[in-house]
C-alpha cells in the first residue's frame, strides 16, 4: 500500500475537498484516510484504489457522526481561511472554487460523492458503484441527480464556465 | 414532454451509453434546441465542477500527511477529535464477545499465557509486563520491554467511553494481534488471534494474516467511536493517567 499511495493521493484528496466542502476538514480526512490505508492490510484482491477512495468515504461517514456540529459550519469561512497561494490565477480559480463548492454542498452527501467519483476522477460507473457498495443505476441516478442539481445552481448566472 | 431523461444525457457525457443508444442521442440533439440546451447547461456545470476541483490535486500535500508517509510503517498519527463518556467493562465485554463469535470463527485464537503473558483474553494482570507496555508506551514504539516485545499499533475511545488498544506481539508462528481496553485502572485483552509469519514488519501477511487484520479492522470499527487517537492525544492521554470523562484533545 505504502507504495502505491502516492499516486492516489492527489485524488483522494480531491475526494475529501468534495466530500467535506472544507480545507481543513479535507485536509483531516485525508489525513485519517493515509493512517488508516498504512495501517491496515487491503482485503484480499481488493483494488488498491477503489478500496482507498472507499476508506475516505467511510470515515468521512464516521466523521459526520461524530462531528455534526462542526461539520456544519459555514462552508464559506472555511474557505476564506484558505486562499489559493499566487496572482490572477489563483484569484479566478479561488472564486470558482468557492462558487462551484457552495453549489456542491447544496447537494445530499450521496449525490456529491457518486459525482465526485465520476466526473472529477474519471471512474466508470461500475467502479463507483464498487467503491461507494451500490448499484450501477444507483451511481447512473446520483451523478444525473447532482449535475442538474449545480446546473440549477448556476444557470442565473450564465457563463460561469465555458 | 421528456423523452430523453437527464440520466440518459447525464450518461452521454460519462461515456457510458451503448455505442448506438450514444449515435441516436446526439443526433436527436443536434435536432432538437430545447433537448441541445438540456445537455449544455449539464456539460456546463461538469466542466465547472472539472475546472474548479482538478488543480486541489496540483496543490502541494499538507505536512502532516508527508510525515505519514515517512514515518516507520507502524507508527501511528491523526488529527481527528473524539467524543467521549463512560464506562464500565460489562458492555464492552460483551460487544466484544458478539465481535468475535461473528468474526473470528474459523480463525485461531491465541492460547492464553503462552508464550506471551496475558496476551491470551483475560484480564492482564498488573505486573504483567503487557500491563506496563499497554499502560506506557505511545503506538508504534517499539517497547523493547523484557519479555513482550509487544508494540501498540492504535489507541482509541470505545463507544462505551473506555479507551482500547491494538497492539502486535511476536510469536514463533507469527505475531499475535490483539485488543485490549481499559477500564477502572485494569487492562483485559476482548481478543487475540494468532497471524501467520510475514515479514517480520507488520505491514505484510500471509493469506491468514490478511484475514486476521481484516477481521480486527472490523471488530476496531465496530468498537470505536469515531477515529483512533492522533499522536499529541495519545501521549496526553497516557501522561494523564487514561482520564476518562474528558476529552482527549
Amino acid at each position: 500500500m505504502r507504495e502505491q499511495l502516492p499516486e492516489l493521493l492527489p485524488g483522494l484528496r480531491r475526494f475529501a475537498y468534495a466530500l467535506t466542502g472544507a480545507r481543513a476538514d479535507a485536509d483531516d480526512l485525508l489525513q485519517a484516510t493515509v493512517e488508516r490505508l498504512l495501517s491496515r492490510t487491503p482485503p484480499d484482491g481488493a483494488d488498491l484504489s477503489r478500496w482507498a477512495f472507499r476508506v475516505c468515504r467511510n470515515l468521512w461517514i464516521d466523521e459526520i457522526r461524530s462531528r455534526k456540529v462542526r461539520n456544519h459550519a459555514p462552508v464559506s469561512d472555511d474557505l476564506k481561511g484558505a486562499p489559493f497561494e499566487d496572482g490572477e490565477k489563483a484569484m479566478i480559480n479561488h472564486v470558482t472554487l468557492s462558487e462551484v463548492n457552495l453549489a456542491m454542498q447544496s447537494l445530499p452527501g450521496e449525490q456529491r460523492a457518486a459525482l465526485a467519483l465520476v466526473a472529477v476522477e474519471g471512474m466508470t460507473y461500475a467502479k463507483a458503484a464498487e467503491v461507494l457498495e451500490v448499484p450501477i443505476g444507483t451511481i447512473m441516478s446520483r451523478v444525473a441527480r447532482a449535475r442538474r442539481g449545480l446546473a440549477n445552481v448556476f444557470e442565473p448566472a450564465p457563463g460561469c464556465s465555458s | 414532454m421528456r423523452e430523453h431523461s437527464d440520466e440518459t444525457l447525464s450518461a452521454l457525457l460519462d461515456g457510458e451509453l451503448p455505442e448506438r443508444e450514444a449515435g441516436e442521442l446526439r443526433r436527436a440533439i443536434a435536432a432538437d434546441p430545447e433537448l441541445a440546451a438540456r445537455y449544455d447547461s449539464l456539460r456546463q456545470a461538469n466542466e465547472a465542477l472539472r475546472a474548479a476541483y482538478v488543480p486541489i490535486a496540483e496543490e502541494p500535500l499538507p505536512e502532516a500527511v508527508l510525515a505519514l508517509l515517512d514515518q516507520a510503517p507502524t507508527e501511528r498519527d491523526n488529527v481527528v477529535p473524539l467524543i467521549r463518556g463512560r464506562s464500565v467493562w460489562r458492555p464492552v465485554l460483551a460487544a466484544a464477545a458478539a465481535l468475535v463469535l461473528g468474526l473470528f470463527a474459523g480463525l485461531q485464537l491465541a492460547e492464553r499465557g503462552a508464550p506471551y503473558p496475558g496476551i491470551g483474553p483475560g484480564v492482564v494482570a498488573s505486573d504483567d509486563p503487557l500491563h506496563r507496555v499497554l499502560e506506557h508506551e505511545r503506538s508504534g514504539r517499539t517497547a523493547g520491554i523484557a519479555g513482550t516485545g509487544a508494540v501498540p499499533q492504535l489507541t482509541f475511545l470505545s463507544r462505551d467511553g473506555g479507551y482500547c488498544r491494538e497492539v502486535l506481539a511476536p510469536h514463533p508462528a507469527g505475531a499475535v494481534r490483539a485488543l485490549a481496553c481499559r477500564n477502572d485502572g485494569q487492562w483485559a485483552v476482548l481478543f487475540s488471534a494468532l497471524e501467520a509469519a510475514g515479514d517480520g514488519g507488520g505491514e505484510r501477511y500471509s493469506a491468514a494474516g490478511t484475514d486476521t487484520a481484516a477481521a480486527f479492522d472490523t471488530a476496531v470499527d465496530g468498537l470505536i467511536d469515531g477515529v483512533p487517537l492522533d499522536a499529541a492525544a495519545e501521549r496526553r492521554v497516557i501522561a494523564g493517567g487514561w482520564p476518562t470523562g474528558e476529552s482527549p484533545q
